[in-house]
């Protein structure tokens, strides 16, 4: 009834995006935006979208020429500079996906299973990434297509019902934050939005690579339309003071919402399935390029580009049988990685600084600089050639 | 056929672990589900009764008063506190569907045990944020033991004796997470309902104030509403006018704006000008004619602007701004809340407040 090609399309590549955002964006950044810039905040959620249409901009200039195929830049690469290139990127695969691991976990402990033990909780959501991983692109992104509004409608009613307790009064005032301040509020919100450049690694599975662009600046306008709806709606409910100290408000907010008819008491435990379905989204595309960059460092050739199932198609066993295997390693080395990372962060709240501070400062500028580095190279290169 | 192997040990295994361990399999007869809990201090930390329902108890016909039980706790924090509390009575307490929180009056006034209580609640998510608030000073035993007397438990009593308040909004019901707001935000007015005990009933009869995280003491329920008026809370009120007249008060619009008197002399150089407007219904007999509404709508507006502006300047004896308007300044007073930035005290210190009524009387 469906074709098996691992490819997608540009709609499920952007529900993907759109669940890879607003998963992590809405449980982290209402509090930092209330310490920041209180009511200021929601002018740092909107504005963080220029940043991120001008990156969206930049790459997809260069999709007709090099956005296709990650591996052939890498091959353009000297040697010296792919391996670091190709190292930091899995490591920054590893590293966020094993803080989304961290996330949900918590996240799962305190308003799901208070008294399981972490590590279970945490072994069970890296076999799931594993799995999803596995499954290949195609299957993952059917099922958040359909999910997609299983997810949302409820989010939204539960934000029009809570909308009716806003406060607009916490809304005020406005403008009274320094620039210094916006601007450091809207580069943070733009590190979340940075998240659409993970449409660069799944071009390769997209049946149509022109529509990107389109794709990227439309999950980027509904992240920030949800981002900013929940902002305006904890914000209305809490007040700046409140909203500050609380880490996952949204799921607080949830709870409080009274359903008409009270025929149902603990929705807050059904809303965190929403939250645990987006974050499992971003886990597992993290978990997907760093095994997909690491499968390619493995093998030195191109990884990601339907070459896999030319070979299935030519019927040589032998190959797809090694690359199962080498796929089936990758997989599991990512898992354990990213185990360990969840771990590191749960023992260590120094080691959570660490981290904060390097995708702040690190990991996040190089991950876009490098790419952007990567396409205007490939440009030039097609454009001399 | 090695991965499918590996594969094929690999899931029964993690099959099994999960069975083992994962969502917690105490059934519904072996777990408590308290309605209702009386926290207070004692010379070492704090004291608790809990008052829940038996549920095995339960006959189809429904519950019997004899089904209701309560179980103590002593401890020395939050954390003691509430794991004496799992231990002390057979069954697992769950708190999930707790309707009501009382607070003693004396763990109120005592900032750092309320605040170190508040933060251990809010931390770990022990009771719901959704869950009513109340401050008493009867004695718990009294208090708890007043499901005997009830047809139900005391949080049913309670969580019921809120809801059907039509004076109410929803969300002026007062919250533990009220609570947990009005200690961050802090700067804001909460009026937490205050009980006594009757005969045969528990009874709201007063507010309890918090301004802020000072706790201000008890305040008449008129003075309470006359405030929660002021601030639009209230959709409705009933008011006997002084020829004996009764009306009721709904469908209120309330506006705000500041006035500054440039003199440096003067000594409440704010005023904040609260304008209402409201519908009046006459609920004790029939406007006849036009003359009977205007001298009702008459009678109203004096009085209503007499009263409110006496509650008013009782509240502001004892340094409390009756509106709550100092969270509001940024909205319409944005030169005054830049000078009375982090300084609420200076702002009601030099804040006076005048009301001004518009009724409207309709025919019932």
């Amino acid at each position: 009834m469906f074709s098996e090609n691992q490819k997608i399309s540009v709609r499920q590549m952007t529900r993907l995006l759109v669940y890879d955002m607003i998963g992590i964006s809405t449980l982290m950044l209402p509090a930092f935006l209330a310490k920041l810039l209180g009511q200021d905040g929601i002018f740092a959620l909107l504005l963080a979208l220029l940043p991120a249409f001008l990156v969206v901009w930049f790459l997809e200039r260069s999709v007709a020429g090099s956005w296709k195929d990650f591996g052939a830049h890498m091959r353009r690469m000297p040697l010296w500079l792919r391996i670091p290139v190709l190292v930091f990127y899995i490591c920054e695969g590893v590293l966020t996906a094993g803080y989304g691991v961290y996330l949900l976990g918590d996240l799962v402990l305190q308003h799901l299973l208070p008294d399981e033990t972490y590590w279970l909780v945490v072994f069970i959501l890296i076999l799931l990434g594993g799995y999803g991983i596995w499954r290949g692109i195609e299957g993952r992104a059917r099922v958040y297509e359909i999910l997609f509004w299983i997810l949302m409608a409820p989010l939204l009613l539960m934000l029009l019902l809570a909308a009716k307790d806003v406060d607009t009064w916490y809304w005020t005032p406005v403008f009274s934050h320094d620039l210094w301040s916006l601007l450091r509020g809207t580069g943070i919100v733009f590190l979340f939005y940075l998240i659409v450049i993970f449409a660069f690694f799944l071009t390769p599975y997209l049946q149509d690579s022109r529509q990107v662009g389109n794709g990227c600046r439309k999950s980027l306008l509904i992240a920030a339309g949800v981002n900013g709806a929940v902002y305006l709606v904890l914000l209305g409910n809490f007040g700046t003071g409140a909203l500050a100290e609380m880490p996952y408000a949204v799921i607080d907010l949830m709870s409080m919402v009274k359903l008409p008819g009270g025929f149902f008491e603990r929705q807050d435990a059904f809303m965190v399935a929403i939250w645990f379905f987006t974050l499992y989204a971003f886990i597992n595309t993290d978990m997907f390029y760093a095994s997909d960059i690491l499968r390619f460092l493995a093998k030195g050739r191109a990884a990601g580009t339907g070459q896999d199932k030319t070979d299935e198609k030519e019927g040589q066993q032998e190959a797809v049988q090694s690359e199962k295997i080498l796929q089936f390693w990758t997989v599991a080395a990512v898992m354990a990685l990213t185990f360990g990372v969840a771990a590191v962060l749960y023992l260590s709240m120094q080691w959570r600084e660490y981290f904060y501070y390097f995708q702040m400062w690190a990991g996040a500028p190089l991950f876009i600089l490098i790419l952007l580095g990567l396409q205007w190279g490939g440009r030039r290169t097609d454009h001399e050639a | 056929m090695r991965l499918r192997a590996l594969a094929a040990i690999l899931l029964p295994v993690i099959i099994c672990s999960a069975a083992l361990t994962g969502c917690s399999s105490t059934e519904l007869e072996e777990r408590n589900f308290p309605l209702a809990a009386y926290v207070d201090i004692t010379d070492e930390g704090y004291k608790m009764q809990l008052g829940f329902e038996q549920l095995k108890d339960v006959s189809s016909d429904g519950s019997d008063k004899e089904n209701n039980t309560s179980a103590d706790a002593t401890g020395t924090d939050g954390y003691a506190l509430f794991q004496e509390a799992q231990t002390s009575y057979p069954g697992e307490m769950d708190y999930n569907h707790m309707k009501a929180l009382i607070l003693g009056e004396a763990l109120i006034e005592d900032d750092a045990k309320r605040t170190e209580l508040l933060s251990y609640l809010e931390k770990q998510n022990v009771i719901a944020r959704n869950t009513l608030l109340f401050v008493s000073s009867e004695d718990m035993c009294d208090m708890m033991g007043m499901q005997e007397k009830l047809k139900e438990a005391v949080g049913t009593y309670l969580d019921t004796l809120i809801a059907s308040d039509k004076q109410l909004k929803d969300r002026a019901a007062v919250t533990l997470g009220s609570m947990f707001q009005a200690q961050h935000n802090n700067d804001e007015n909460l009026w937490i309902p205050y009980l006594t005990l009757g005969e045969e009933e528990i009874l709201f009869s007063d507010y309890y104030l918090m301004q802020g995280k000072r706790a201000k003491g008890i305040l008449s329920r008129q003075t309470g509403e006359a405030a929660l008026l002021s601030e639009h809370k209230l959709q409705e009120y009933a008011y006997v006018l002084e020829d004996g007249a009764a009306i009721r008060l709904s469908n209120f619009q309330c506006e705000y704006a500041l006035e500054t008197q440039d003199s440096p002399n003067a000594e409440q150089p704010l005023t904040e000008v609260i304008r209402i407007r409201a519908e009046a219904k006459r609920m004790d007999q029939r406007m006849e004619t036009v003359e009977d509404q205007k001298e009702l709508q008459q009678q109203a507006q004096r009085q209503m602007e007499q009263w409110m502006q006496q509650q008013a300047d009782l509240l502001a004896q004892a340094d409390v701004d009756i509106s709550n308007s100092y969270y509001r300044l940024g909205g319409y007073g944005r030169e005054v809340y830049d000078d009375y930035q982090n300084d609420w005290q200076g702002y009601r210190r030099d804040l006076n407040i005048r009301f001004e009524w518009e009724v409207r009387p309709v025919s019932r």
